[in-house]
């Protein structure tokens, strides 16, 4: 946290109900949340792809779970988390080479984040579904 | 700008990593849409396939290195307590290093 005695009265919405972000600010701290979730599943990753990887009867277990309605819910948050992560993260890089880095085009790529992520969603749940 | 010490060296090699990760996730995904593996030889013949197999420690190793720098990016943002940002950054770096190592051996074993 930044230490600061300038501005004594400066608002602080430590109510984060209260902190309205513009949508550039929500994808930007979304990148960041579907980051962290996706450094939490890799053990999820590790675990199936060693036992998938160790016999026929791994791999058996591993198909069978993973048809699990609660398996499928949560692998679709992984797999949602990812694709968010992923178009989030292109709008990031193509800041790098100047592209969308004007509030008007920053805006509408982030929109455009939204999009796609939509999209995502539909093809998640029609191939797990 | 220096190599070494002004973050430009973790800032090209996030960017690297995260290219890299985009254009494997996409052939997996592709992958395992179009030609899923039915049974465990066609599985294990797949991951054992030298280039394939090179593609995932790759990918694992860059998953390792641009979850570690977004990792410490937001412990440093939102840990402010030095004690507790040691401790935090400490557990990240070395639940990421085991993850890694764990994939690596699954994929060593299955490769060689």
């Amino acid at each position: 946290m930044m230490k600061s005695g300038v501005y004594k009265d400066r608002p602080r919405y430590l109510n984060l109900l209260k902190i309205k972000l513009p949508i550039t600010g929500i994808v930007s701290i979304t990148h960041r949340i579907s980051g962290i979730m996706l450094i939490l599943s890799i053990p999820f990753c590790a675990y199936l792809l060693e036992m998938s990887l160790h016999n026929a009867v791994g791999f058996n277990t591993v198909t069978q779970q993973l048809a699990q309605p609660l398996t499928k819910v949560i692998l679709g948050i992984g797999l949602w988390s990812l694709a968010h992560h992923l178009f989030a993260g292109v709008r990031f890089l193509l800041f790098d080479i100047d592209v969308g880095v004007r509030k008007p085009s920053a805006r509408m790529a982030a929109w455009l984040v939204i999009v796609f992520d939509v999209v995502a969603l539909v093809a998640i749940a029609g191939w797990l579904l | 700008m220096s190599w070494r010490g002004g973050g430009v060296r973790t800032f090209v090699m996030q960017r690297l990593t995260a290219v890299y990760i985009a254009i494997f996730t996409i052939f997996f995904v592709v992958h395992m849409v179009s030609d899923a593996p039915v049974n465990y030889d066609q599985w294990r013949m797949w991951i054992a396939t030298p280039l394939v197999n090179i593609a995932f420690l790759c990918f694992w190793l860059s998953i390792g290195i641009h979850g570690w720098i977004g990792a410490r990016d937001v412990i440093m943002d939102y840990v402010g307590d030095t004690g507790t940002r040691f401790l935090a950054l400490s557990l990240a770096g070395l639940f990421l290093v085991f993850m890694v190592l764990w994939l690596f051996k699954t994929l060593i074993m299955v490769g060689a």
